[in-house]
């Protein structure tokens, strides 16, 4: 008897199980859980949550990136140019705010004031460069002439906030999801904004949760604890990974700064002989299969049209290295690695950006390759993006591992953000270490006042080829595709090939 | 004592396990097939073969050569990493036991210090300010290791000074040097021995797991705990990468917790060894 009401007992409870947890989940659809690399979101009164570097559909900037990188409408139904250097953006009317305010043009004036303040990138825009005409129109003048600037504020850093209101602690925006939640480390939530001026979402909300460690992400995927997971490892192969359009680019940089001990890549023969070294077809092919092609170019070859033709590359030749170094004086020693008056050829790789587990296992290839040729190759890997930053403020390094995107429709963004040393903008840390001078900076500066698409990626495509075929100061390693892990239940997710701008409403879960 | 240890079939055991991860470490350049940092991403991941006889890792790399070359840098590094923690536990040891007073005082309260701050966090931390690499690893663990055995050779050297054959000695006019080096250390190491091939089984996981949290030996080096993090990735299509490191650390640290045991029983203070009981 006893047993026979447990045993009753036990099928009331799983009959009672049975029914609840399904029947249940079906009613009330779930939230989309992805798995993120990392908070950064930081603590500071800078952080802007829910922005950068995780873009979960909060806010929104005037122009977005198309997927095949040019900028469309977005908040700004239309933009003009009026000469000389002013751009009018005609705002789209009905738009609201998470907090019910209209989109207006006093909105935007205060947000690219905000962010002049914190300093606007290559952009040109300064406290007072914007102005509102009337409600609904806005002009922008920047500070030197720049053509390129719908095509840069595709990039979400420069998206619509609601006047007055704090991004790093209760960010308001007009995209259709607001914010919900933010624990530091743990996780940052969004729910649907019921206003939203489009489509709704199709998802009661998303939460994303930062797990830093690659092999977690896909053991939280294969657990089913999430449902998508960003940054899945490129070297791992498993069918439920989705690939964006080529998007990205994985590089070594040099440094040409010459201050020892780091002053080894001031010479052009060595940075030839490292770019002689590296087989980018194996790297693309054999180890990033299918999340990486061989590119002699930095950023995807479809910014620079039809003159990315025009970058050739260092072509993958060992002998040719070794030469270039014996013909520099660079003799072999006893444990195979060259040596020049006392000083043994030794160059020390940093790994850390945007975080080192992306790079792999480039890194060891790069020391296999280069020992090859008689160099010894010291991996520095730093533990994220800060710790990289730091350490190119203080210039530590030979060589510089960067897998970065195109985040913006302007094809010389990455020249001008990073190796421009013209007086239009300020230095960036990395112009001390790579910039090499006028014979790219007047590439850049055509660039940026090309009136034409064609004659920008002409210019940015003479930058390039600057670079990596005369300076070599960039070695292109493969052009990258992002790489997304999916759980069986979701649908909708198309991957852009910028992450950043990532569209979060069409998913949804099965 | 070779009689009492070799009746032991677990002590044999252990001492065989040693004995032939120590040849395999010390003969590793005659024994790998291949270089074991040799790159061949066109190789990744194949099964074993004659060539290969174990397979190969995400970089075409013979995982056979890198286990085989990992016994020289796991096992290298742990002798390593035990002559600099014996060196500093001898020294602050015998220099607090025989001296006593206030240089005892001040140097147990040190060592109590450094014991109160949980070892593992106060490792983890050094190594992570130093920044990862060998020689941060080693300095890591010697700093937070060393205390324990300060500990024993206090005991063991306060036991030992108020012997009859030590005054003898002072009797004769034998300096504190002399008196140390010549009749103290040789009554204390039989058991310091012991107490560190006990240790070392701890030692190999202590290198492993920093190693394994990217905090010890850096790429290329083909050592047991990079290994296991290296293959973290692949855990699910390709476990062998985690398997076979798993396995080789697993069998040096039961060689070694065998054979300590079996060298602690041979020189149980009932019959030869001064440890049991003192300073512990």
């Amino acid at each position: 008897m006893k047993v026979r009401t447990s045993a009753s007992a036990l099928l009331v409870l799983l009959a009672a199980g049975a029914c609840g947890s399904p029947a249940g989940d079906a009613r009330a659809p779930r939230r989309l859980v992805v798995a993120a690399p990392g908070d950064g979101f930081g603590l500071g009164g800078d952080a802007e949550l829910g922005l950068y570097p995780i873009n979960t559909n909060i806010y929104e900037p005037l122009t977005r990136l198309s997927f095949d990188y040019r900028p469309e409408p977005m908040l700004a139904t239309r933009w003009e140019l009026l000469p000389p250097n002013t751009w009018r953006f005609h705002l789209r009317s009905g738009v609201r705010f998470h907090d019910g305010s209209p989109l207006t043009a006093e909105a935007v004036r205060w947000t690219m004031e905000r962010m002049a303040r914190r300093g606007s990138g290559s952009t040109g825009i300064a406290p007072g460069s914007t102005r509102a005409v009337d409600d609904s129109t806005v002009d922008i003048t920047p500070v030197f002439s720049n053509r390129r600037l719908p095509e840069q504020l595709v990039h979400p850093v420069y998206s619509i906030m609601a006047r007055g209101s704090d991004p790093a602690r209760h960010p308001i925006g007009t995209g259709p999801f607001r914010f919900a939640e933010y624990r530091a480390s743990s996780h940052i939530t969004v729910t649907r904004f019921d206003g939203y001026w489009g489509d709704g979402s199709l998802l009661p909300g998303i939460t994303f949760r930062f797990v830093p460690d690659p092999a977690t992400r896909v053991l939280s995927l294969r657990a089913r604890d999430v449902d998508i997971v960003a940054e899945f490892p490129r070297e791992v192969s498993d069918p439920r990974v989705v690939r964006s359009p080529v998007s990205g680019y994985e590089v070594l940089n040099v440094t040409i700064h010459g201050r020892r001990p780091y002053d080894l890549g001031s010479d052009r023969a060595i940075r030839r002989a490292i770019a002689a070294a590296v087989d980018r077809v194996r790297i693309a092919r054999d180890v990033w299969s299918g999340a990486a092609d061989p590119t002699p170019t930095v950023v995807p070859a479809a910014m620079l049209g039809a003159f990315a033709s025009r970058i050739r590359g260092v072509d993958h030749d060992p002998a040719a290295a070794r030469a270039i170094l014996d013909s520099a004086g660079w003799r072999v020693g006893a444990d195979g690695i060259r040596e020049r008056r006392g000083r043994r050829l030794r160059l020390t790789l940093v790994v850390g950006f945007p975080n080192p587990h992306i790079h792999r296992p480039m890194p060891e290839l790069m020391q296999s390759a280069l020992r090859e040729i008689g160099i010894e190759l010291h991996i520095a890997q730093v533990p994220d993006d800060a710790a990289y930053q730091a350490r190119i403020r203080t210039g530590e390094g030979d060589l510089w591992a960067e897998a970065g995107g195109q985040n913006d429709a302007n094809p010389c963004f990455l020249t001008h953000l990073l190796f421009y040393s013209g007086p239009r903008l300020r230095p960036s840390g990395y112009a001390r270490l790579f910039a090499p001078g006028p014979s790219l900076d007047r590439f850049v500066d055509a660039c940026r006042n090309a009136v034409t698409r064609e004659d920008a990626e002409r210019s940015a495509a003479e930058a390039e080829r600057v670079l990596v075929d005369e300076e070599i100061i960039v070695i292109p390693l493969a052009a990258t595709r992002r790489v997304w892990g999916l759980g069986d239940r979701v649908r909708g997710f198309d991957p852009h090939p910028s992450s950043l701008s990532q569209r979060w409403e069409r998913v949804s879960l099965r | 004592m070779t009689s009492h240890l070799l009746a032991r079939r677990s002590t044999v055991v252990g001492f065989v396990i040693v004995v032939v991860l120590a040849t395999v470490a010390l003969f590793a350049s005659w024994l790998a097939p291949h270089d074991p940092t040799l790159v061949d991403p066109v190789r990744a991941f194949a099964g074993p073969s004659a060539k290969h006889w174990l397979g190969t890792d995400n970089l075409g790399r013979d995982l056979l050569s890198r286990l085989i070359y990992g016994a020289r840098w796991s096992l290298g590094l742990v002798l390593v990493a035990t002559c600099l923690i014996m060196s500093a536990g001898l020294a602050v040891g015998v220099a607090a036991g025989y001296v006593g007073g206030v240089v005892d005082d001040v140097l147990m309260r040190l060592v109590d210090t450094i014991l109160s701050v949980p070892s593992l966090l106060l490792g983890l931390a050094i190594v992570g300010t130093l920044g990862p690499g060998i020689e941060s690893l080693m300095i890591g663990l010697a700093s937070i290791w060393w205390v324990s055995y300060a500990r024993v050779v206090r005991g063991l050297v306060i036991a030992l000074r108020e012997r009859d054959f030590v005054d003898a000695a002072r009797a004769l006019g034998a300096t504190d040097g002399r008196i140390v080096v010549r009749h103290i250390l040789p009554g204390i190491l039989p058991a310091i021995a012991v107490l560190a091939s006990l240790e070392m089984g701890e030692l190999v996981l202590a290198i492993s797991g920093l190693s394994f949290l990217g905090l010890g030996a850096q790429p290329p080096t083909p050592e047991w705990g990079a290994m296991l993090n290296d293959g973290r990735s692949f855990f699910f299509t390709a476990p062998q990468l985690m398997l076979y490191p798993g396995l080789v650390i697993s069998v040096a640290v039961l060689g070694f917790n065998l054979l300590g045991d079996g060298l602690r029983d041979a020189l149980d203070p009932a019959e030869a060894s001064p440890i049991k009981g003192v300073g512990s």
